[in-house]
């Protein structure tokens, strides 16, 4: 799930957006290094390691064709939590008028 | 993927986001030029409802010009000029209505005549937003950044259940010069509890069925809660069996969230047991009311692009967590206007002490400055 990876991981939401946008120096230099990491490890002389940039790249690709969908939860079918259980409904019942008042 | 441009026409590969692409392209006069559509797939090339969607496009403006690859895996669009005005379009039944719905809705204050669409085809479809939440979701947002409702109207004529379809939806949407910013960071407290159920060649006891189920949950939370069952009958029921149901929850800001559900189609494996469905449906609703912010998840796009077209002023607005395709399109958004949102996301000081249930909701703040982008093509008396 996308949402909850992201949800764990993401600190900067700015960066999350707009982050392979950045300008200027950085991400030149994060690709020399790529590069340079590629051609050093090879584990036992046999296989290659993937490398950070082979792995978006791959998350891009099968980006590439699928098919558009603006819900939420898009392709995917989470099992949403069971809001009837007390300690669940506990979260959200301060969200209706008939909750606390201060919440 | 990063878009890149070549000669001022900006170039992307993959069929996904088609949508977005082709309407802030319209929007913004800039041609695209999109690669390699399902070039590896054993069906390569556009899909009959991608097609659809651009001569949808080609009927609201004048002057667009399209060119396909033989093979269909290559696609140049050059925009036209919105006109809008009256038409009749019949859409694709491999996607619903919604899916063109929203393009229209997102070009509508800006085109040239007040737009005035009849739209057939399938009403609702898993993949996209219903016609029920766009009416009851989705025209309240418009309705906040255009102020006076001077013939916003989306009617519901006939349902139509996929495969066949057959339903059909009036949409009309007035224009205007520009928009207002808009300023939203309180969504309120849930107030009340609407919804339709619609039950179209199957039992009626089905859709009673649904409404006893999802209303069983949603007492737990509110006493108001009132479901409308819609019994279609003869054509107005459309072309194939189906039942769904679409739950509105109304805050105290007039903030609207929507959540829907519907049957499997006839001949995909299992059957759906009405109380299955209204139980899932009321549990969707009620995650969406927990993620919270003063917009449904599914048109948080809808309010950037609105935000972005805006007067030459801030917009604020706070939303829940972003979804995956708002990601996209601010990133779209980017390349085609140049505008870039400031997000920060909101903690809530109440819930950081109780970690143990669950992630915390993350809400984020967007704001912009408006481009002050200004419909040319309006007629001033």
């Amino acid at each position: 799930m996308a949402y909850f990876d992201r949800q764990s991981t993401s600190r900067n939401i700015m960066k999350l957006v707009y982050g392979e946008f950045e300008v200027g120096n950085k991400i030149k230099e994060n690709q020399n290094e790529d590069k340079e990491n590629e051609s050093d490890e090879e584990i036992g002389g046999l296989f290659k390691k993937v490398t950070k940039s082979q792995k978006s790249n791959q998350k891009e690709k099968e980006q590439l064709d699928v098919d558009e969908c603006s819900h939420f939860y898009a392709l995917d079918k989470p099992n949403t939590r069971d809001w009837t259980k007390e300690v669940n409904k506990q979260v959200i019942i301060n969200n209706f008028v008939t909750g606390k008042r201060s919440a | 993927m990063p878009a890149t441009i070549h000669n001022d026409v900006i170039v992307y590969k993959g069929s996904n986001f088609l949508r977005q692409r082709l309407l802030l392209s319209t929007l913004s006069g800039r041609s695209v030029r999109i690669e390699d559509i399902r070039s590896t797939h054993d069906d390569p090339g556009l899909r009959e409802y991608e097609v659809n969607l651009i001569r949808l496009l080609d009927k609201i403006t004048n002057g667009t010009r399209v060119e396909l690859s033989e093979t269909g895996t290559s696609l140049y669009f050059q925009p036209g000029i919105l006109i809008g005005g009256q038409l009749t379009h019949t859409c694709c039944t491999q996607r619903g209505i919604g899916y063109y719905l929203e393009v229209l809705l997102a070009l509508g204050p800006f085109c040239k005549e007040p737009l005035n669409a009849v739209l057939q085809g399938v009403t609702h479809h898993d993949l996209d937003v219903s016609v029920d939440k766009l009416k009851a979701a989705a025209l309240p947002v418009l309705l906040k950044f255009i102020l006076v409702d001077d013939g916003l109207e989306l009617k519901i004529v006939r349902r139509g259940a996929p495969p066949l379809g057959g339903g059909e939806v009036v949409f009309k949407c007035p224009v205007r010069r520009s928009l207002r910013p808009l300023q939203c960071s309180k969504w309120g407290l849930v107030k009340r509890i609407r919804g339709v159920v619609y039950a179209l060649r199957v039992s009626p006891t089905m859709a009673n069925r649904v409404v006893e189920s999802a209303k069983g949950v949603m007492l737990n939370f509110l006493p108001d809660v009132y479901l409308n069952t819609d019994q279609c009958r003869g054509s107005n029921a459309g072309k194939s069996p189906g039942f769904g149901i679409s739950l509105v929850a109304e805050t105290n800001e007039k903030t609207f969230y929507c959540a829907e559900a519907k049957s499997m189609e006839p001949g995909k494996g299992e059957s759906t047991l009405p109380e299955d469905l209204g139980a899932e449906c009321a549990k969707r609703l009620l995650d969406e009311i927990h993620r919270g912010g003063s917009v449904d998840s599914s048109f948080q796009w809808l309010v950037a692009l609105w935000m972005a077209l805006g007067h030459k002023d801030v917009s604020e607005c706070v939303v829940g967590p972003l979804s995956e395709y708002t990601i996209k399109f601010l990133q779209h958004l980017k390349e085609f206007f140049g505008v870039m949102f400031k997000l920060e996301v909101i903690r809530d000081d109440n819930e950081e002490s109780d970690d143990e249930q669950g992630p915390v909701v993350q809400n984020v703040k967007m704001t912009c400055v408006g481009i002050g982008y200004v419909n040319i093509s309006r007629r001033i008396l």
